[in-house]
């Protein structure tokens, strides 16, 4: 949840400088040092623009710089997380091994479709190359109970996965449609 | 709850992506207006995006105790308050978590569908000749339309079937049923 703790912190900055502004207009502070008669732009202020000269400036300039990047960097962490394209497994003494990701996925989803309470399954990898995580979007039998579901995921597919993948831990989030099984035909001959 | 039940339920909270990137691009703005403006100031070519110069003056001229700077700290203020309530508060669920007793697991169904297996569940009742569900906050209105002959039973068998489905789906959270039966005309 990184929106929400940016979302903090910016609305933290926000209130304190509001309050801050409205305490040495309405007088809160010690008027023989704010006082809230004294312009935004007094004496003291000039002043200390004169004295430091230009590096001020580029000092506001760098800050204004970062706050942009860190703005950027906010805005391009909000797209879907990527699909991983490849993945490289555990170097061993004939080299190091590179598998694709999405073949893995496919493997998983196909394991996951096994399951008995499972009608369709997909399944993408995200995450880094280093701890990498699965994400299923998977059709369930409604009839099933979750018990089912969740025994055939961490019991049967997720370690399939930890095995292929070589890793102690795959976090997984599986979004869940249920919809009722579809009749079973009886072709009668 | 569990620390699997609370990872689950903070997995599927709403992730305040609108306001987040409202933020985040006036931050970007910000910073890059007054970046250029101060930099090309400073290579002797000012760009003028800013009135920078009737800003300095407005500035020598306006006490702290004007009202317009006391009404811009109170808004600068109010939208900090807004952005801090908009974290905190934890928002509507875009998906039902189920229990799976494993923090690496996480699990959620669809509303829509949840609702509907539960609707489904009511249908399979006999004397139930269609059931709608739907959800408000904790809560999941069952309306069966029934046959009409012993409507008490039917209400509560009605109420037994959708909470039986409802155990066997395992919702981290509970919801109430209340159920309301009509009699088809």
């Amino acid at each position: 949840m990184k929106n929400r703790t940016g979302l903090i912190v910016v609305g933290v900055i926000l209130m304190v400088l509001g309050g801050l502004v409205l305490a040495r207009g309405l007088g809160a502070f010690s008027q023989s040092w704010a006082p809230a008669g004294e312009p935004l732009v007094n004496g003291p202020v000039q002043d200390t623009f004169f004295r430091f000269g230009p590096w001020l400036w580029w000092l506001i300039a760098i800050a204004a710089v970062v706050l942009a990047l860190v703005g950027l960097r906010w805005l391009a962490a909000q797209g879907r997380r990527p699909a991983l394209s490849k993945l490289r497994l555990e170097a061993g003494p004939g080299g190091e091994t590179e598998v694709s990701a999405g073949g893995v996925a496919g493997a998983m989803a196909a394991d996951v479709a096994g399951g008995a309470a499972v009608l369709s399954a997909s399944a993408k990898l995200v995450g880094t190359q280093r701890h990498p995580e699965v994400r299923l979007r998977l059709v369930a039998d409604e009839a099933s109970p979750m018990s089912s579901l969740t025994d055939h995921l961490a019991g049967v597919a997720i370690p399939h996965m930890r095995s292929a993948l070589e890793t102690d831990r795959v976090p997984a989030v599986a979004r869940v449609t249920l919809e009722p099984a579809p009749p079973t035909t009886r072709v009668v001959q | 709850m569990t620390g699997a039940d609370r990872a689950a339920l903070k997995a599927f909270r709403p992730g305040r992506t609108v306001p987040a990137m409202i933020v985040a691009g006036l931050l970007t703005v910000l910073g890059v207006v007054v970046a250029a403006e101060i930099i090309s100031t400073l290579f002797g070519r000012p760009l003028g995006w800013l009135p920078s110069r009737q800003m300095l003056q407005w500035g020598r001229a306006t006490a702290w105790q004007d009202p317009l700077v006391l009404i811009g700290g109170g808004v600068v203020a109010l939208i900090g308050v807004v952005l801090v309530v908009a974290a905190l508060m934890p928002g509507r669920p875009r998906l039902v978590a189920a229990r799976t007793g494993d923090p690496d697991l996480i699990i959620g169904m669809r509303k829509k569908s949840f609702v509907g297996a539960l609707a489904r569940a009511a249908q399979e009742v006999p004397g139930v000749r269609g059931a709608q569900a739907s959800m408000r906050g904790q809560t999941v209105r069952v309306t069966a339309t029934t046959s009409g002959w012993d409507d008490d039973n039917t209400g509560n068998a009605v109420k037994q079937a959708v909470l039986t489905r409802m155990a066997a789906l395992a919702p981290i959270q509970p919801y109430q049923v209340s159920v309301r039966t009509k009699e088809r005309a």
